[in-house]
């Protein structure tokens, strides 16, 4: 049983060894030097490595003469590191090679197929600069080292480099402190770097092997070394100075010993450190101010060449209080880092955020270039179409020496009702007063009113509403009127009664005369009553028939008729009606009566019209 | 002279006999609204409203339209229920119910206190109550007047004169309320906002710059009307243009 147990662990070990065999990563490198002098001797190398190939495409070495190869090299390592074991094996295959003439070639990868897959190279370039003009006599030199113990500007200066003297303001330029040396160089120190002052500066990291190389300059070639490269934005216009600066730099130089005939001289020799201080000289650069002319309202310094893209997520199915984001992505090179973001104006219903941005931006050789991603976050609060504007980005193209606008699109939206709108609207408005009702729902409708008006019709100004105020008025002054007449003519009958009732009267005695003539006694006396009766009747404006005895005292006191008088009358009629039915009876003589009766009307024709007069 | 009399006032009761109109729709509706068909009863309140009105038709018609959701038709009928039943509590409750629910918060302008009781005063009582107010008020003012003219006792006389002026002016005062009660009806001097979101603009141009916006259910005093364009003035005072289609006439 225990057996069987290691057997099974070795056995997983092995396999676990065996993968992680497999798992080391294939790769196909190509390797040669950047820089060489024209007759020099070049090493190229193509390794690959964790796999082993005989299908191998070199490519042409155009620009060079091959001295010798491809030469094959393997080696293989293996380490554990903590019980893990790993195995690495490559296989070079060299050239040497020597530049037939000066310029830059290029070097096409070369292909290895391994397992069915291709495999590539990097690619190489291989500066060819000019070789050092060689002295005639080389042994003459070697005197000119032996005697000299200190080293000349010659063999080691600073310089730096502008990759434009001529630029625009906020235009980038790069700016290369390289270390040309024809001696060892053990350090370098006390570094009194230029300030680059009115310029905004960025290192930029070169890698190790972009470092070195070799320039001819005056017929001597010098190693370089590239100290510091930096982008230099300048800020303002006119003619502005990077600045001097010194390094101190510790040289190699060898010197002969001074004892002679020692016969290893010629093997020998002393080295010696030599301190030197290098200046870095000062360069001026020519900064143009930008042109006012076409400048766009909107610009806001950036200086380079972009372009500007954007999206927004999510992209349909927008709702209430759910966010929208508007990305803007500025890609370019450039001043990018502070060109400022560009606004876009949401429609105001949009609650929106200030923008996040990222930056994600490399100094290189080529100058500052990357890209600048712009997050705009909104929420709509309310359902609806609402047109989100183009952002709008401006720059000074430095290649064609203009301004330039770019938009990004529009976006119409539409917003739909998000499920929760609702609930957030009233606790939005809490300080509205009103909201104490939102908890308790609507009254219920109405449902005893079911009596309807015609639409648009209102009583009102209505031909009705006129009718009620134009029929009972009319009716009014109607009976008005009429009322009005009716009593005017009452007053005229009674007037007309009055004026005739002492014309009715002499009439009356008149018939009353002619009966007394023909002594006709009950005539008489019924004519006399009449008359005397008729008289009052009219006087007072009483109907006859209301006549009675009581009545006409009443009225003639009324009249304001004196006692006397009204007794008399009364006497008068008394006399006549007994008269009337026993005329024997009667003691005065007709003529008596008629006198005493005409007498009578006269004195209540004088009283009444006096009292009326009064009156 | 009879004869006439006879047919103007046979004409008065024709006009004064209420218009007997079919309320089939409105049972109809109000009988879906009780099922909670909203959308139902809606329809057949909208198609009520075709021939003929009343403030509880419109309340009612209100009332669904809270209930499906609809908040601005919501507010456009209860403020047409309230023109016609101005003095109705309930109405005015579910008015302000649905007000709280819209998004803008208008603070009117404070009228002088007296300006308050005149209106409060008006809105007791609907056009055609005011117009039947006026004319009992002037049949009180014949009354009186025939008081003065024919009875002789003189302080039936002085009641009957100063009674009769006194009721004129009522009479007068009423007709005025009436007056300004139907104009309200008639004049549409107010609009609700119909859409979610509407820009209000300094000027009636599409391009014109933005004063401020304003949301569903909003009641806008109507100033003027041009092409397209109305001119609005909100009850804070401000004023600014929107589009015809934007809002709805009261």
């Amino acid at each position: 049983m225990k057996t069987l147990k290691a057997i099974a662990l070795t056995f997983i070990f092995l396999l676990s060894t065996c993968l992680s065999a497999i798992a080391a990563e294939i790769s196909f490198v190509a390797k040669a030097e950047n820089v060489v002098t024209l007759g020099e001797k070049v090493l190229i190398m193509f390794t690959l490595n964790n796999a082993e190939s005989d299908n191998i495409n070199f490519p042409s070495l155009e620009g060079f003469k091959i001295l010798y190869g491809p030469n094959k090299s393997t080696n293989s390592s293996m380490s554990i590191i903590n019980g893990h074991r790993e195995q690495s094996y490559s296989t070079t295959w060299t050239y040497y090679v020597t530049p037939e003439k000066e310029g830059t070639f290029t070097i096409s990868p070369a292909k290895a197929t391994v397992s069915g897959t291709v495999y590539r190279t990097n690619a190489l370039t291989i500066k060819v600069i000019k070789g050092e003009d060689k002295p005639a006599n080389s042994g003459n030199q070697n005197a000119q080292q032996n005697t000299t113990a200190s080293i000349s500007n010659d063999d080691v200066f600073l310089r730096t480099e502008i990759s434009k003297s001529k630029v625009y303001e906020q235009e980038q330029f790069i700016a290369t402190l390289k270390l040309y040396y024809r001696v060892n160089i053990n350090s370098l120190e006390d570094y009194k770097l230029p300030e680059y002052k009115g310029f905004i500066s960025q290192d930029i990291e070169v890698p190790n092997e972009n470092k070195y190389g070799k320039e001819n300059v005056n017929g001597k070639v010098y190693n370089t070394l590239i100290l510091k490269q930096n982008v230099l934005i300048p800020q303002k216009s006119g003619q502005l100075d990077l600045g001097k600066g010194s390094v101190t730099a510790l040289a190699q130089v060898q010197v002969n010993s001074q004892r002679g005939g020692w016969p290893f001289d010629g093997f020998f020799t002393q080295t010696r450190l030599v301190q030197k201080t290098l200046n870095i000289p000062n360069v001026s650069v020519n900064v143009q101010p930008l042109p006012d002319k076409n400048k766009p309202e909107n610009f806001n310094g950036a200086v380079g060449s972009f372009q500007i893209s954007s999206s927004k997520t999510p992209t349909e199915g927008y709702k209430t209080n759910e966010a929208i984001t508007i990305k803007l992505k500025i890609q370019g090179s450039g001043n990018i880092k502070f060109a400022k973001a560009p606004k876009i104006n949401f429609p105001e219903d949009f609650e929106t955020y200030d923008p996040k941005i990222d930056n994600s931006i490399k100094a290189s050789e080529n100058g500052i270039s990357g890209t600048k991603t712009i997050e705009y976050l909104a929420i709509p609060r309310y359902p609806g179409e609402y047109v989100i504007p183009a952002a709008e980005f401006s720059f000074f193209d430095v290649k064609t020496k203009s301004y330039k606008k770019l938009k990004t699109e529009e976006y119409k939206l539409t917003i739909e009702k998000g499920a929760d709108v609702a609930a957030s609207t009233v606790s939005n408005y809490t300080n509205k007063e009103s909201v104490k009702y939102s908890d308790s729902d609507i009254k219920y409708i109405n449902q005893k009113n079911y009596s309807l008006s015609p639409r648009n019709e209102y009583f009102y100004g209505s031909l009705a509403y006129a009718l009620w105020f134009i029929i009972p008025l009319v009716l009014f002054v109607v009976v008005f009127f009429f009322l009005r007449k009716l009593a005017a003519e009452n007053s005229n009958i009674a007037l007309v009664k009055n004026k005739k009732a002492n014309k009715l009267a002499t009439k009356r005695f008149k018939a009353a005369k002619e009966h007394m003539d023909k002594d006709n006694k009950s005539g008489f006396y019924e004519e006399i009553s009449k008359a005397l009766y008729g008289y009052v009747s009219d006087k007072m404006n009483i109907s006859a028939t209301e006549l009675t005895k009581n009545n006409v005292k009443t009225e003639l006191s009324s009249h304001n008729v004196s006692e006397e008088t009204t007794n008399e009358f009364i006497k008068m009629l008394d006399t006549c009606e007994f008269a009337r039915f026993a005329p024997s009876a009667v003691s005065s003589s007709m003529q008596d009566i008629y006198n005493e009766a005409v007498d009578l009307v006269g004195k209540l024709e004088n009283e009444i019209t006096a009292v009326n007069l009064q009156k | 002279m009879k004869r006439h009399l006879i047919i103007l006032v046979s004409l008065l009761f024709a006009a004064v006999s209420s218009f007997a109109a079919d309320n089939s729709y409105l049972l109809n509706g109000n009988n879906e609204y009780e099922s909670g068909n909203y959308d139902k009863a809606i329809e057949f309140y909208e198609k009520q409203l075709q021939t003929a009105e009343s403030g509880a038709l419109f309340y009612n018609l209100g009332n669904a339209y809270y209930k499906k959701g609809s908040l601005a038709p919501a507010i456009l009928n209860y403020e047409r229920a309230l023109l016609r039943e101005p003095d109705n509590d309930d109405i005015k409750a579910n008015l302000e119910i649905a007000r709280s629910k819209t998004i803008d918060d208008i603070k009117p302008k404070e009228k002088i206190f007296f300006a308050q009781w005149y209106d409060d005063f008006v809105n007791m009582n609907s056009s055609d109550n005011w117009a039947v107010c006026s004319i009992v008020l002037f049949l009180l003012t014949l009354t009186f007047a025939a008081i003065y003219l024919y009875i002789k006792i003189p302080a039936a006389r002085r009641i009957g004169f100063f009674g009769g002026i006194g009721l004129f002016i009522c009479t007068i005062c009423c007709m005025c309320f009436a007056s300004s009660q139907k104009t309200k009806l008639t004049a549409h001097n107010y609009v609700i906002i119909f859409n979610p979101s509407v820009e209000v603009k300094t000027a009636p141009e599409a391009k014109a710059s933005k004063h401020c916006n304003l949301h569903e259910g909003t009641k806008v005093k109507l100033k003027q009307t041009r092409k397209q364009w109305i001119e609005i003035e909100i009850e804070n005072g401000n004023s600014g243009w929107i589009q015809e289609g934007d809002a709805r006439k009261i």
